[in-house]
């Protein structure tokens, strides 16, 4: 039984990989990683609607098509450098995925302490804090 | 008194197709223009476009004709430029025509934007992928654009662990 479940393993990962490699044929796939980069930040709405659920949906969601797209939105630092939501989580992945890159920050309400106590912890990164 | 000719330039696409066009719409594209700056004899010999096929060509010289004369973004106003388009997902309605084409057509037309240094044109092009990516689900992104869902069941439960905040909201 578990030389089945190796196996059955196995021609998963193989199967994963093969889909991996006919998405890299796609027609979207010609286009260089930095214009899908420029796509998904045009396509999260930077400033007033990047604080609003869509903007924060768009953005995670392109992380959730494949992994070509999930490399390339959480490689692009600049994608989360706006940090516009209360939420521990979302400044959480916001910090660690902007890696060292100025932060923008707005936010429409207060912070609980843990975000506040997160947040300042990268002041030194702040560009912008309304 | 008759207004004094055009130049006319030739360019080659990597199909051997040929245009003639006026220097000043071919000069939108700014590889081009720096092509055109560094000669200093006139030349009959066509520029080759070795990334660039004949039909393509013909969408951008559609594009690079009607916008012909507008001014085109200096090296100083560039980044803020850039930072202006992100803000802004707006295509004009004759650009919205001109870009409305199938999906492989529109990935050429981004390529070659791109790759003759059009910067309005390819912004043209990102934008309208934007578009059609914004407010779409994963699963309705990976069917508009034929992508298979190539994360295995593991991977994609820590994913939807690590945003689950985000699908209760």
């Amino acid at each position: 039984r578990s030389q089945i479940e190796a196996q059955i393993l196995h021609l998963t990962q193989q199967v994963q990989k093969l889909r991996t490699e006919r998405n890299a044929l796609l027609p979207i796939s010609t286009l260089p990683n930095e214009i899908l980069s420029d796509i998904f930040s045009i396509s999260i709405l930077r400033m007033k609607n990047y604080t609003n659920k869509p903007g924060i949906h768009n953005l995670l969601r392109v992380t959730w098509v494949c992994h070509h797209w999930r490399d390339i939105a959480l490689s692009d630092a600049s994608l989360w450098t706006y940090i516009g939501e209360e939420n521990f989580s979302w400044a959480a992945q916001c910090l660690s995925r902007s890696k060292d890159a100025p932060l923008e920050l707005v936010f429409n309400k207060p912070c609980t302490s843990s975000s506040r106590a997160l947040l300042l912890s990268q002041f030194h990164r702040f560009r912008r804090f309304e | 008194m008759a207004a004094p000719a055009t130049q006319q330039i030739k360019i080659r696409c990597n199909d051997e197709k040929e245009f003639t066009v006026d220097r000043d719409v071919l000069e939108r594209s700014v590889l081009i223009k720096n092509m055109l700056e560094d000669v200093t004899e006139q030349q009959d010999a066509p520029i080759p476009l070795p990334n660039v096929s004949g039909p393509v060509m013909a969408k951008v010289l559609e594009y690079c004709t009607h916008h012909r004369g507008e001014p085109l973004p200096s090296a100083d106003t560039e980044q803020s430029q850039d930072e202006t388009r992100k803000r802004t997902t707006d295509i004009s309605e004759w650009d919205q025509k001109f870009i409305t084409v199938d999906q492989e057509m529109l990935f050429e037309i981004i390529l070659a934007a791109n790759y003759l240094d059009i910067k309005s044109l390819l912004d043209v092009g990102c934008k309208t992928v934007a578009n059609m990516i914004k407010g779409k689900t994963p699963e309705e992104i990976r069917k508009l654009f034929n992508i298979v869902n190539d994360f295995t069941p593991e991977e994609e439960a820590q994913i939807k662990k690590e945003n689950e905040w985000a699908e209760d909201r």
